[in-house]
């Protein structure tokens, strides 16, 4: 019989379940030997433990919290991993997930100019439509620090694109922010 | 000097062009459904060498602490103890442990005799152990259907299928849920014990997503590589956790450490079934395919009954029981070869002719009339008399080593239809031919460990 908790939780999954699912295929890395479902399926059972300390008006802000400490985990396992392997083969460099993920040449030369915190505050604006606020929510930032590190990200990113692509981004002569 | 600045509005849209998720197909409500159930599904012991110790260590005292109070009861209550009958005839998983005679089945239908030695000592002092019987408990073939479902995906209503008459043979009722012909689950009470199968019939959808940008990466497609041993196990063991419910803990079995056996594209994962920290014949199994799908499983639902402490016989008269088994096959072997088992009628020297069905023993076939040994039948095959003696073919001599002796479980169905685990010594040795050529794989029996004064063997047709 289904309890009315499970259905709140059911519910919670239908609702936000596709989102995290696209969270994690936006930051997934083949080489960590985990596949976009193994990640959603771990987030769910943490946020069933935690169903009860889910904030009402703030279910995936907190979803997304999970979800960033499960590719966390599972980055450190497989950096752990590669670090044992790395004794085998030559060491070259190793490009984040997102750039993996990222087929637009241009688009991740520009990201991987960023700082991890630029990349990353800029990512969830851009993809997961968080605003400041929210993105200080899930960084567990203030939402003043959340707002300069969105706004640097952005200006930095537009530079390195500008760099790699002069005639499509030209300097802003306006001087608009 | 002023830092020059840049649109951001081409930027980011240049950015949210680039998304890799924007290809992917929405994740269905079913599939997040399943997710959601898949969650809120109590998690499973994770294993530690640790735990396993406590566990292994733990069984040892548990069996060990059930041979002592068999031993402890036998002296106290005597010899009444009730004689196991075993059934001749049984449908399901326990069919093949029908044994012909003491020693269990496994049989020794090879043509041919056997000369069996030690290849080392054994233990010559018998003991006590517990034949213990199985039951369903408190579960049904539709409860563990509607229980395995939510784990492989299948929902629907349970109706049991029509079954086949077998004379003789009381079969018991199968349940389905699914397409009988595509994916379903099936399950059947056995004599007490739940057997149950999965089968997707079709190889499931598997949603990828995708990487590195490229539209076609995210595909929709059930080819991918097979999943890492420990994923497959995982995801076996979910499935089997949602067949055996909260019951598992209390059932009195245990499951074992898996074996998985990789594929091309999947991993099969079977899991023995332990009673008292001893292995049954008992084993589940299920096959995972690409990112974790479930493909096929199979297994048992069954909890620990009652339980009888019985005197058992040591590992040497295991060996000597399967030794004169074998030396009462080999006195059959040349009384039978003496005849060509292809002739249907024979004639002997005084031009006696008689009938045999397919040669195997005496008498007329089913249905026939008596025909006077003195009348020729009205066939043409008749052997002419002939001063020349039948051709013998002589049977081949094995020469087998028993190098192990293990106590172990086996399951068998009793004449009033329950199912009791029963102790058996499992014998293994190596084998050779009268060339010495060694037989592959190697020998192998199992015993009834059980006092043979309290086993009631049934007699089994002889079948070659």
């Amino acid at each position: 019989m289904t309890t009315n908790r499970e259905e709140r939780f059911t519910q919670l999954v239908l609702a936000h379940g596709d989102v995290l699912s696209r969270y994690f295929a936006r930051r997934h890395r083949d080489a960590d030997a985990v596949s976009v479902d193994d990640l959603l399926a771990e987030v769910l059972a943490v946020a069933w433990r935690r169903f009860d300390d889910l904030p009402a008006d703030a279910e995936l802000l907190f979803l997304f919290g999970i979800a960033r400490n499960v590719l966390a985990n599972t980055r450190r396992r497989s950096g752990r991993r590669a670090a044992i392997t790395s004794r085998l083969r030559p060491p070259g460099p190793s490009p984040s997930a997102e750039l993996e993920a990222i087929g637009d040449l241009t688009v991740r030369a520009a990201l991987a100019e960023l700082t991890p915190t630029d990349r990353e505050i800029l990512l969830l604006a851009t993809f997961e439509g968080c605003d400041p606020t929210e993105c200080a929510t899930v960084l567990g930032i203030s939402t003043n620090a959340a707002s300069i590190r969105l706004s640097r990200a952005k200006q930095h990113f537009a530079a390195h694109l500008h760099a790699a692509d002069p005639e499509s981004f030209p300097v802003d002569v306006t001087g608009a922010m | 000097m002023t830092e020059p600045t840049f649109d951001h509005a081409d930027a980011l849209d240049r950015l949210r062009a680039a998304d890799p998720a924007a290809v992917l197909a929405p994740v269905s409500s079913d599939r997040l459904a399943r997710f959601a159930r898949t969650a809120m599904t109590p998690p499973t012991s994770r294993f530690t060498h640790a735990r396993y110790r406590l566990v292994a260590i733990g069984a040892s005292v548990t069996s060990a602490a059930a041979v002592m109070a068999g031993i402890l009861a036998l002296e106290a209550t005597g010899p009444a103890l009730p004689v196991l009958a075993l059934s001749s005839r049984t449908v399901g998983a326990a069919a093949s442990y029908a044994p012909a005679a003491h020693a269990m089945a496994g049989d020794m239908v090879i043509w041919g005799s056997f000369d069996i030695t030690k290849g080392q000592d054994f233990t010559a002092t018998g003991g006590g152990a517990p034949a213990v019987e199985l039951t369903s408990g408190s579960n049904s073939p539709s409860s563990v259907i509607a229980a395995i479902a939510p784990s492989v995906g299948l929902s629907g209503s349970i109706t049991q299928q029509d079954q086949v008459s077998i004379p003789g043979i009381t079969q018991s009722a199968n349940f389905i849920m699914g397409d009988p012909n595509a994916a379903n689950i099936q399950a059947s009470d056995q004599g007490g014990t739940i057997s149950w199968s999965y089968t997707a019939s079709t190889p499931p959808v598997v949603t990828t997503p995708a990487v590195g940008g490229d539209a076609a990466g995210a595909s929709t497609s059930d080819a991918g590589p097979a999943p890492s041993d420990q994923d497959a196990i995982t995801a076996a063991r979910a499935v089997l956790d949602a067949a055996n419910g909260a019951a598992l803990a209390n059932s009195g079995l245990q499951i074992g450490t898996p074996v998985t056996t990789d594929g091309s594209s999947d991993v099969s994962v079977q899991f023995p079934i332990l009673a008292g920290g001893l292995t049954t014949d008992l084993v589940d199994s299920v096959d995972v395919g690409p990112n974790g799908v479930i493909l096929s499983a199979s297994g048992t639902v069954a909890s620990v009954g009652r339980s009888v402490a019985y005197p058992t016989i040591s590992a040497d008269d295991a060996v000597a029981t399967i030794t004169a088994q074998a030396a009462a096959q080999a006195a059959q072997e040349g009384a039978t070869t003496t005849t060509a088992p292809s002739t249907q009628t024979t004639t002997d020297r005084s031009g006696t002719t008689a009938v045999s069905p397919s040669g195997v023993g005496a008498g007329a076939p089913l249905g026939a009339a008596p025909t006077p040994a003195t009348t020729p039948p009205a066939t043409t095959e008749t052997t002419a008399p002939s001063d020349s003696p039948p051709a013998v073919a002589t049977p081949p001599v094995y020469t087998v080593v028993v190098d192990h002796a293990v106590e172990q479980y086996a399951v068998n169905t009793l004449a009033d239809g329950s199912t009791w685990l029963l102790p058996v010594w499992n014998l293994d040795g190596t084998s050779n031919n009268g060339a010495g050529t060694p037989q592959t794989p190697g020998w192998e029996r199992q015993v009834i460990e059980i006092d043979p004064q309290y086993v009631n063997l049934a007699p089994r047709a002889i079948t070659y």
